[in-house]
């Protein structure tokens, strides 16, 4: 199964041709999105430290575990490097390079080094971008028509926005680790048997799995 | 266990151990003969070879995805949900088995020991005298050679050792069998069943679903903890495989062998005998060549495969393979057309939810040209249903990061109802798989090239499937309904049969009513191949049914000197 709580668009479906080119637009609109990784030789341990404090964000310390006590960080190195394609791979480095520059822009300051709050800030802001896109990708049918009759240059590759991606893989790291599933979820590995109409209240917690 | 048996001559030779094949090896054992099993892929052994069956969720590297080499390997097998990341190990590597989509077609194969036994989805349901009658009745490609009644002890026999769960229903169009005590139903589909039985003045019913899953010890076997991982291999043996059933039944009668990596070329045919002498086996590893001989050979390859190796024997006496003197070798080939159906959210059961993970939901026998019910299309289709309160996985729209979105990705959503129907596909002479001679496989060997699609009459009953889904989803109560009719692949509901179907008349047919080929009638096959119509019932049970019914007539039959 895909990575799917927003559809990545997946692997071999993400190049497309001049058909559907109006997802192409919104990436030249909103470029540069894609990193050149041609000497890329994967995450550093400060890579691996940024996505630990960027899924700290997404799923922070309450009063159960985050998702940095977790290490959702490594997790979503190994997915990125082992489970994307080259275009993903591309569209998420320069994601996170992205934030990181925005963090730098802002507070003169590294994402790791900046306040909670203002790491809210960062992130809402790209949140907004992110939704923007998703606007325009589900587009005005008049805007997708004519965005297809200026644009002529070649096809375009269409990934979801790296935003999304660190959304998906950190909850997906965090709800599957030992601390989110036993911790903030309620996990039983071998239940036993089925009770279709088991009592609940608010606040109950869902299962693991 | 296996490696290379040290004799060469059988009583009988089993191809291929999938669910038919595991069923002719243990009946023909344990009626006295001595049986060589086969199969192409590699040996996987009961609970050793189970490598993630076990794991917990954080033990998974890749965490339920894929991995970019997984997709690679199988660009075939991830075009439906049975392939997961956690299962791959069990399905073909469809680089190294291509085969040809004259149209599109999705082929699920599972090259080991034990073959789709360890990923098959357990519903197990009876086919019922209106599904044997059909054909006949309205003029459909040829009569089925037998009826309910014939099959209907041997039916009780296959339930009795597999352990199938179910409640007993009285239904004409789904007799009932020999169950194990029922799965339960949860509240919402307890809810949604009075709701469709009193909406449609009971034309309509909704059933617990009826699967080879163990609801209590059986036969040795442990029961059903509800992991819901039952494709992974099963640490309790509590879902019917050939690991955890069959095999173990054969292996105890001392006269089975067994050779894994052993693909079968062909039937080695005796044109003066008008007979089998045994078959011809490719070692998929080192690929020397041997041959086996037997008195009797059981081709259960499954459908598409048992096709490919008649259409490659015996081509000396008929250029397109063993019985293919009919003209219908090959043709005639049927799925269950799916993918439609509907969902919709079910409020006023925010009070309860669920635990455990039922491996099995509820279903909605065929009611469609059922009694008095006449519609625009023949035969019909039943729906796979189920309701639960999805956890993290869900989508929540309002937040993006932060403690909220914690918050509330820790709780279960709301109900959920999802229906899937799984239409009847009439066989049709021009569906039809053919040798593809200019493309080979990793060894060798000429690929299958598919030509099918489905037609007017399946899609004629799709509106239906749509629209009743809804239908029935919004009698419930149910709100936000999405119906669905996505796009249909021939062959993605893994239930694919014919090819080399039974028949009374050698002219129109490749076998017999006992699956005997009508062209060397110690040859049976007894897998999906031999299906003359598809009802709409997963179809696995009666391939076991038919398995063992034709095993027994081939041992009174070798004893008579018929063969």
């Amino acid at each position: 199964m895909a990575i799917n709580r927003r559809t990545l668009l997946k692997g071999a479906g993400a190049l497309i041709g001049l058909g559907t080119v109006s997802g192409g637009v919104a990436w030249w609109w909103n470029s540069p999105e894609f990193a050149d990784l041609s000497n890329w030789t994967g995450f550093s341990a400060d890579d691996v430290a940024l996505l630990n404090e960027i899924a700290e964000s997404i799923i922070p310390a309450t009063n159960t575990p985050g998702a940095k006590a977790a290490d959702v960080g490594a997790f979503m190195a190994i997915a990125v490097t082992e489970c994307f394609d080259p275009p993903e791979q591309a569209a998420f480095v320069a994601g996170l390079r992205r934030i990181e520059s925005l963090s730098v822009d802002r507070y003169g300051r590294s994402f790791r080094s900046i306040s909670a709050a203002e790491r809210s800030t960062v992130l809402a802001g790209i949140e907004r971008e992110r939704r923007r896109r998703e606007l325009w990708n589900r587009g005005e049918r008049g805007l997708r028509i004519l965005a297809r009759r200026i644009y002529l240059g070649p096809p375009l590759v269409q990934v979801a926005h790296y935003f999304t991606m660190m959304q998906d893989l950190t909850v997906r790291g965090y709800f599957t680790s030992r601390l989110g599933a036993t911790e903030t979820l309620r996990h039983r590995p071998v239940p036993g048997d089925y009770n279709g109409a088991l009592p609940y209240r608010k606040g109950d917690r869902a299962w693991s799995l | 266990m296996q490696s290379q048996p040290s004799s060469t001559a059988f009583d009988a030779i089993v191809i291929g151990s999938g669910i038919s094949g595991g069923w002719a090896a243990k009946e023909l054992t344990e009626l006295g003969l001595n049986v060589l099993l086969l199969d192409r892929g590699r040996q996987v052994e009961h609970l050793r070879d189970y490598p993630t069956a076990t794991l917990q969720p954080w033990q998974y590297r890749h965490r339920g995805l894929f991995t970019r080499e997984q997709r690679q390997t199988h660009p075939v097998q991830r075009r439906a949900g049975p392939f997961t990341p956690l299962n791959a190990h069990f399905w073909v590597n469809d680089l190294e088995s291509p085969y040809t989509e004259r149209q599109p077609f999705s082929w699920f194969r599972g090259y080991q020991l034990g073959g789709r036994s360890l990923t098959w989805g357990r519903q197990s349901y009876r086919l019922s005298p209106m599904d044997f009658e059909g054909n006949a009745r309205e003029g459909v490609a040829v009569d089925w050679p037998i009826r309910y009644q014939d099959l209907e002890p041997w039916y009780a026999h296959v339930e009795r050792f597999a352990g199938i769960s179910g409640s007993r229903d009285g239904l004409a169009q789904l007799p009932d069998g020999e169950f194990l005590p029922p799965m339960a139903m949860n509240c919402v589909e307890e809810s949604f069943t009075k709701a469709v039985h009193s909406r449609f003045g009971g034309q309509r019913s909704v059933i617990i679903g009826r699967t080879a899953n163990l609801t209590q010890r059986h036969q040795g076997r442990g029961q059903c903890l509800y992991r819901n991982q039952c494709s992974q291999g099963c640490p309790f043996g509590a879902y019917f495989s050939t690991q955890s059933a069959t095999l173990p039944a054969a292996q105890a009668t001392g006269r089975l062998t067994l050779r894994t990596n052993a693909i079968v070329t062909e039937v080695v045919y005796d044109r003066d005998r008008r007979r089998a002498r045994g078959v011809r086996v490719l070692d998929a590893v080192d690929k020397t060549t041997q041959d086996y001989s037997a008195r009797l050979v059981f081709l259960c390859a499954s459908t598409l495969n048992s096709a490919w190796v008649l259409m490659n024997s015996a081509t000396d006496v008929w250029p397109e393979g063993l019985g293919s003197s009919s003209g219908e070798l090959g043709h005639n080939v049927m799925d269950h057309h799916a993918r439609v159906g509907a969902s919709g959210l079910v409020a006023g059961f925010e009070d309860k939810y669920h635990s455990g993970r039922r491996p099995n939901g509820v279903y909605i026998p065929r009611y469609r040209n059922v009694g008095n019910d006449r519609r625009d299309y023949v035969r019909g289709f039943g729906y796979q249903a189920s309701a639960s309160r999805i956890g993290w996985q869900r989508n929540i729209a309002e937040y993006a990061f932060g403690a909220e979105l914690k918050e509330a990705l820790s709780e279960p959503g709301p109900w959920v109802m999802g229906m899937i129907g799984f239409g009847e596909t009439l066989p049709h002479h021009d569906n039809r798989v053919t040798l593809d001679r200019s493309r080979r496989d990793k060894w060798g060997l000429p690929v299958l090239a598919m030509d099918c699609r489905i037609r007017d009459n399946e899609q004629a009953m799709r509106t239906d499937m749509m629209n009743d889904a809804a239908e029935m989803l919004e009698a419930a109560g149910a709100t936000s309904i999405r119906s669905f009719d996505e796009y249909y692949e021939f062959g993605s509901t893994i239930h694919e049969m014919g090819a080399a179907r039974m028949g009374r008349d050698p002219k129109t047919s490749v076998l017999n009513g006992f699956n005997q080929v009508w062209d060397a009638p110690n040859v049976f096959v007894t897998d999906g191949a031999c299906m003359t119509s598809s009802a709409c019932q997963n179809p696995s049970l009666t391939y076991m049914a038919l398995t063992a019914r034709a095993a027994h007539y081939a041992v009174e039959e070798l004893k008579r000197g018929n063969l």
